[in-house]
């Protein structure tokens, strides 16, 4: 086994693009475009918080469901891509949860996004769920 | 200058631990985009040959390099409050995505990404 111990890496051509092997043997994918900038896994019950996060630095309760959350470093613009999960509400009948961008009150900006945790059972409102994550895809500034 | 090749099993911080190098491999998203509400065009990109509008809510992500197999891990995300989504059509070379209401298929920016293995 070989090892590297570096604190980064730079390209040597272009500093951020650096090109890594596929899992075929040949053709190669970017390893800067392929990583995930920002996730986070939130609290939405009882005590709103961050559970876990990287490149995050904060997370706002606007309301039941709604929710602003904050990177650190920035995007190059705000057309990154996100992934998205969230919990269904509990109990007897659970309620089937889904993880949308807030178009009532859209904020999506190089550095912030604000999300609705909508609900398919009860018209569509917005309820806060257990836990709600979200990784983002995109062009680091 | 010539470009330089490193072959390595493991990467290490200094502080924040170590990482074996199929992580980066086999962990990295192999394709993400960003389309606009009519999901006629792309706004940015990655490994994106092109965006086929397949129908109303309907895209087809085409990819430049295609993956290995077709049971690579599709997601998505959409910009509007709608409240079905889902990925079709899996292909080594492009997937679908789906945006409905309920009632029937709805335009909206939607946020692709897929992991796997590349070919």
């Amino acid at each position: 086994m070989s090892e590297i111990k570096t604190d980064k890496l730079t390209g040597t051509s272009t500093a951020g693009s650096i090109l890594v092997t596929g899992e075929g043997n040949s053709t190669t994918t970017n390893l800067q475009q392929g990583l995930i900038k920002s996730w986070y896994c939130l609290q939405g019950t009882d005590t709103f918080g961050l559970k876990d996060s990287f490149n995050t630095a904060s997370a706002t309760d606007n309301g039941e469901g709604d929710y602003t959350t904050v990177r650190t470093n920035a995007f190059s613009n705000d057309d990154y891509a996100t992934a998205a999960l969230c919990s269904s509400t509990g109990g007897s009948s659970a309620h089937y949860n889904f993880t949308v961008e807030n178009q009532d009150n859209r904020l999506r900006s190089t550095t912030s996004l604000r999300t609705y945790i909508l609900n398919s059972q009860s018209g569509e409102g917005a309820n806060d769920a257990l836990d709600s994550s979200v990784s983002f895809m995109g062009d680091l500034a | 200058m010539a470009l330089g090749k490193i072959k390595a099993d493991t990467l290490e911080h200094s502080t924040a631990g170590s990482l074996d190098t199929k992580f980066v491999v086999k962990g990295s998203a192999k394709h993400w985009s960003h389309t606009n509400s009519a999901g006629t065009s792309v706004e940015d990109s990655f490994n994106n040959a092109s965006l086929t509008d397949t129908g109303t809510g309907q895209q087809t992500h085409n990819l430049t390099s295609s993956m290995s197999n077709a049971v690579h891990s599709p997601q998505c995300s959409v910009g509007q409050n709608y409240n079905q989504q889902w990925i079709s059509n899996i292909a080594t070379g492009s997937y679908r995505t789906n945006n409905h209401d309920g009632s029937s298929y709805q335009d909206s920016e939607q946020h692709p990404v897929t992991h796997g293995d590349l070919a």
